[in-house]
């Protein structure tokens, strides 16, 4: 029967948002919370991770935006468009 | 800083969501996650000394109970949505299975495309969409059969 087929993909489809969007974070934030480096003066474990997951999509947008010329078309009252990149890239 | 990891929401994948969505997506998608690691990599300086706070905020058990809570709740759901159909097959009313199956068939697919090209929201909204099919309803309980009050 094809709708068996439809209940059981939905029902592995919600146990996976569950997982991905409820349970691995909140054991995420858990496991980073008991970084003892958080209490201390040296750098947590969940930021050499976010660096990692980050920098490679951070360079890949920041190459994009530079080719597409798009600030050149802003207005300096565009503050989103011309302050905010530039704030992300400092930090 | 507890505060600033529990509202990150991480998954998975290494993004932080709610910074993510708080950022801008047209002009700077990663602020949010680039605030984030520089408060991360400050530190104190030398000679400074440290005064931890001690445990954990209120709000930041609360946010995690939330969090753990809904995936409970929809995983739990979702097994047991499962039983029920499995137990009770044959006895459900479903209309026009095949449109059914047709129509499901046909938002995974739109929401698989929509994934291969990027547009990870609008995938997620038709991979939902399709979460309503197949409807069914339970065959009427004949008079005899229906418990007295």
């Amino acid at each position: 029967m094809l709708l068996n087929i439809s209940r059981h993909v939905n029902a592995v489809f919600i146990v996976l948002v569950a997982l991905f969007f409820f349970l691995i974070p909140g054991l995420t934030v858990i496991h980073d919370l008991s970084d003892p480096n958080l209490r201390s003066a040296g750098i947590p474990q969940s930021a050499w991770q976010l660096h990692r997951a980050l920098s490679p999509k951070f360079e890949q947008w920041a190459r994009a935006r530079l080719g597409s010329q798009r600030a050149v078309a802003l207005t300096t009252q565009d503050i989103s468009g011309t302050e905010w990149p530039l704030f992300g890239s400092v930090f | 800083m507890a505060e600033m990891l529990v509202t990150a929401w991480p998954l998975p994948d290494g993004t932080r969501l709610l910074p993510r969505l708080f950022s801008n997506a047209a002009d700077a998608p990663y602020l949010g996650e680039a605030g984030i690691l520089y408060n991360l990599t400050r530190r104190p300086a030398p000679g400074v000394i440290l005064h931890t706070g001690g445990s954990l905020p209120l709000f930041v058990l609360v946010v995690l109970a939330v969090q753990l809570g809904l995936g409970l709740l929809l995983l739990t759901g979702s097994i047991r949505s499962l039983r029920h159909w499995r137990k009770h097959r044959a006895s459900l009313i479903i209309a026009r299975p095949q449109w059914q199956f047709g129509l499901w068939l046909g938002l995974w697919l739109a929401g698989l495309v929509c994934l291969g090209l990027g547009k990870f929201s609008v995938a997620l909204l038709f991979f939902v969409g399709a979460q309503l099919f197949p409807r069914y309803e339970g065959k009427p309980v004949p008079p005899e059969a229906a418990p007295k009050s």
